[in-house]
């Protein structure tokens, strides 16, 4: 097992497989449900590459991935073929992020976070009133085949492929220069600039890369509900990919994989037996971040090596 | 004027009605080596920081080259030839001494937007290299959190001279070594100087080093310069025996 940690590769190229395998093999309910799990991992897993590589806290993520939903079914709508239009969708994210962030890098910590919050609400604002372009709170649909004519299983491959190589694109660009610039500066700014390296102009080109990989989840999304609403790009899409981060762990590369499962795994249960179900969700949140600031993935690292002779 | 790598002219620094610096001016010739003395409070990490670009002066220039770079950033600052360390030490703490040192190199070679990790392996015997001048290639994979507060002095002016500057600026660059470390560390300090032909200003509060490696000395007391010249003509100054040097041999005297 240990094999597993120290070997991220090895343990990503297995991930594939298996999760592969059991798309496959599984039954219509459980392809819907891992075709949205997967979603949301790599929701997370942009995220987490700007709180946990970058040093930015976003709390308003969700406008790159609401703006991925609605540049794919806006486009679709309007007779784009669907090749074009699920590359259109990233792309109105990825120019969403380049604004937006280059607004957002001028400031740190807090005051970031804020103003990552008033840009995605401005961009829930904006679709939600724009009711000639968007529908607003009715939403579009009927823009797009369901599954994009791929059928449930091959959709579902489709989004792992997405998922898989969106974290990949991550893993690359963690293992290049970039990758320890955007690290260096996320931690510790005032040594980076007195290096050479500019701090907001590193921390915009992390903005993007996390902005359109969300965008790249919000059009999958978008395609897989056969739907888009304001909702997705509201403040409980910018919520649920925080709470991944932090179940999952802070500051790890799978952290938000398993975040995501564990998030999806409680509210789907909890949900569906517990009225009070967002309280227990609450108290989880707060029970990780206090026995265990790495999350899950930190616990489940914990166990592994303990399995292990240590080196 | 084209003589002075690195001049400041009037500096001041204000916080509200506090002066951190008044009027403060200070020349440095390309290759000199120079100290900055003074009790503490005295304005002198102001003053470096107002150089480096982590502080904006309330009045004054600062000109590197003989271009104005008052109000330059400091990664800017830090492409035309201004390396520095920080008082309170300051690496990237979560990452092993190699993966700092790195970082320094890809600075070096302006590399940083690279996607291609193999930009980072062509780095590999470099940062090897550098790492063992600062002596610390036996803990080179450990996380920098983990070593010695004296091994992190060390990393940082390693990361420093990896970028090759042309004019250093090192506050106070032993603060809380021993004894013969911080001699050892000096000592590599102008040899490195001295080899690539740098100048270098540093803060520092032993006396015994500082009279002997500087060239010049600026002596600094409440936010201005109190005197300034070679070691002897600051042994000599009698202000400055009164309010630093009388104060620092005493306590000196106290701790031998
Ligand atoms: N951000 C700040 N706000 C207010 N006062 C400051 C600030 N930074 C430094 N000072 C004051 O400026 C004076 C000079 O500080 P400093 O340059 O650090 O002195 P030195 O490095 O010579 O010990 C000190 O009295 C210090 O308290
Ligand atoms: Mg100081």
């Amino acid at each position: 097992m240990n094999i597993l940690v120290r070997h991220p590769v090895v343990a990503g190229a297995l991930a594939f497989v298996a999760s592969a395998s059991i798309l496959v093999l599984a039954n219509d309910v459980w392809l819907m449900r891992l075709t949205e799990l997967l979603i949301w991992i790599l929701f997370a897993a942009s995220l987490n590459f700007l709180i946990s590589f970058s040093g930015m806290v976003s709390f308003g993520h969700a406008a790159y991935f609401g703006l991925g939903c609605y540049g794919f079914a806006l486009s679709a709508k309007a007779g784009v073929p669907i090749i074009v239009a699920v590359m259109i969708g990233p792309l109105v994210a990825t120019f969403a992020a380049a604004i937006y962030g280059a607004l957002c890098v001028r400031l740190n910590k807090i005051y970031f976070a804020m103003l990552t919050l008033a840009c995605a609400e401005i961009t829930y604002s904006v679709i939600h009133q724009w009711y000639d372009l968007t529908g607003g709170d009715t939403g579009l649909t009927q823009f797009a085949p369901p599954s994009l004519d791929l059928g449930a299983r091959g959709f579902a491959l489709l989004v792992l492929a997405c998922c898989a190589g969106g974290l990949l694109v991550i893993r690359l660009v963690l293992n290049a220069p970039l990758g320890l610039v955007i690290r260096s500066v996320g931690e510790n700014p005032g040594r980076a600039a007195a290096l050479g390296f500019s701090q907001r102009q590193v921390q915009w080109v992390a903005f993007v890369i996390a902005g359109s990989l969300a965008g790249v989840a919000g059009t999958l999304y978008s395609a897989f509900q056969g739907n888009a609403f304001p909702d997705y790009a509201g403040m409980r899409f910018s919520l649920a990919p925080l709470v991944m981060v932090i179940l999952g762990g802070l500051g790890s590369f799978f952290g938000p994989v398993i975040g995501a499962i564990v998030e999806k795994g409680l509210t789907g249960v909890l949900s569906h037996y517990v009225v009070f179900w967002e309280l227990i969700m609450g108290v989880v949140v707060i029970t990780v971040t206090v026995y265990s600031p790495h999350g899950f993935w930190g616990l489940i690292k914990r166990v592994i090596n303990k399995g292990a002779p240590r080196g | 004027m084209a003589d002075f790598i690195l001049s400041a002219e009037g500096i001041s620094k204000k916080y509200g009605a506090f002066s951190a610096l008044t009027n403060v001016s200070l020349k440095l010739k390309s290759g000199e080596i120079r100290a900055v003395i003074g009790p503490n409070g005295a304005g002198k990490s102001t003053l470096t920081n107002v150089l480096g670009g982590q502080i904006l002066p309330t009045a004054g220039t600062v000109v590197l080259d003989g271009r104005i770079v008052t109000g330059l950033a400091p990664h800017r600052r830090a492409g035309l030839g201004i390396g520095r360390t920080f008082q309170i030490n300051s690496t990237f703490r979560h990452m092993t001494v190699r993966e700092n040192m790195l970082a320094a190199c890809v600075a070096a070679a302006g590399t940083g937007y690279s996607l291609f990790s193999s930009k980072l392996r062509v780095l590999d015997s470099r940062v090897a290299e550098l790492v063992d001048e600062v002596g610390l290639s036996n803990i080179s994979e450990s996380i920098v959190e983990a070593i010695s507060h004296g091994d992190r002095k060390r990393l940082e002016l390693g990361m420093v001279l990896a970028t090759g500057p042309r004019l250093l600026l090192l506050d106070e660059p032993t603060a809380g070594m021993g004894l013969n470390e911080r001699q050892d560390l000096f000592k590599l300090i102008v040899d490195v100087v001295k080899k690539r032909g740098l100048t270098l200003m540093f803060v520092e509060h032993d006396i015994d080093i500082v009279f002997n490696l500087a060239e010049r000395i600026t002596v600094m007391a409440r936010g201005s310069v109190l005197a300034e010249g070679n070691p002897d003509e600051i042994s000599a100054d009698p202000h400055v025996q009164e309010i630093y040097l009388g104060e620092s041999v005493a306590a000196k005297g106290a701790t031998c």
